[in-house]
């Protein structure tokens, strides 16, 4: 399909009108963001082509009833988040972290960290992994903040709007998430090298 | 010197597999016409009931509207309409319950049935020649 130059908002209006075709324009736009955060917020490749079909499918469900001030940007994302929870519930992949209970506590400014990250971690080739690896272990809420924010570059009011929560709690968890992989990486850096088999 | 933040640019990309958007849409467009299919066959049920009522009872539904006098009153609008003016209240309580309800109500309920199934029907065989969510070749 050629892209749309029509904003969300026109397409909405669109499609409550009856053109069908405007919502397959905003699956178009928004199926590789939504894709994209939910392989990396699973980390399983099936389960989000299967929760992004589902996001999709509710959303369709639900557009005629939408409000059009609303952003769709977020209200597709809050699905798709709330649809990952599901799964990684039903499959009692959800772990109650002290993470989890970190969040509950009263907003703390925090600054963040001024030293450079080492350099070795920089040079590291598998940085990427790396980089996964720690995303993995931060807790479902701080991922969901790192990703949105970083990847997928919602503004800290539009994931306030995703996760149904104050904008000063999104920015708390922010920070603390992302001294948490920064720690991570550090510590990834400074461990010893495991000899690789050949 | 980056920071943590230009660091998750070092992310590895995650392309959308070829087939996923084809299939989303057409997992969509499955649930449409099952619910257009739904909706058809609810429409068919009640005109198949509906009519099988009239027809069970078309001669008492026949004596019952011919025997109002709904349409006697209808009468007086044209031939007496200074009578109405003087009692127009009455004459509306007099028409209201004059109204032979369940003719009408029996043939209001088979209409729209009949309508609902046509449409549905049609916005069914639409959606099999073409499909709705995918652009026209």
């Amino acid at each position: 399909m050629s892209p749309d130059s029509r904003s969300d908002q026109e397409l909405i209006v669109a499609h409550q009108a009856g053109d069908e075709r405007a919502f397959a324009r905003l699956v178009e736009r928004y199926l590789p963001s939504i894709y994209r955060f939910l392989v990396r917020f699973l980390t399983d490749q099936q389960s989000a082509e299967d929760i992004a079909q589902e996001t999709f499918l509710k959303a369709w469900k639900h557009l005629a009833s939408f409000d059009g001030d609303r952003s769709f940007k977020a209200w597709i994302f809050s699905i798709a988040r709330h649809n990952a929870i599901d799964h990684l519930r039903k499959h009692q992949l959800l772990v109650f972290s002290h993470s989890e209970e970190e969040d509950q506590e009263t907003f703390v400014e925090q600054a963040p960290d001024p030293r450079p990250l080492a350099d070795t971690l920089l040079e590291q080739k598998d940085l990427g992994e790396l980089l996964e690896h720690s995303l993995r272990s931060l807790s479902p809420a701080a991922r969901t903040v790192v990703l949105l924010h970083e990847t997928e570059e919602l503004t800290f009011q539009e994931i306030a709007e995703v996760t149904k929560e104050p904008m000063n709690t999104v920015k708390s968890r922010y920070r603390r998430a992302l001294l948490e992989l920064r720690r991570l990486l550090e510590s990834t850096a400074h461990a010893p090298k495991q000899p690789r088999n050949s | 010197m980056p920071s943590s933040l230009s660091l998750l640019s070092r992310l590895p990309p995650k392309p959308v597999p070829p087939q996923l958007l084809n299939h989303v849409l057409q997992t969509i467009e499955e649930v449409r016409r099952r619910g257009l299919r739904q909706r058809a066959i609810l429409s068919a049920i009640s005109l198949v009931a509906l009519t099988g009522y009239m027809l069970a009872n078309w001669t008492q539904l026949r004596i019952d509207f011919q025997a109002s006098s709904f349409f006697e009153l209808l009468r007086l609008t044209i031939s007496d309409p200074d009578l109405i003016i003087q009692s127009g209240q009455d004459f509306l309580l007099g028409l209201l319950e004059s109204l032979p309800l369940e003719p009408i109500l029996v043939g209001l309920l088979g209409s729209f049935s009949a309508i609902g199934t046509t449409i549905f029907l049609a916005a069914l065989h639409r959606s099999y020649k073409t499909p709705t969510l995918f652009p026209s070749q």
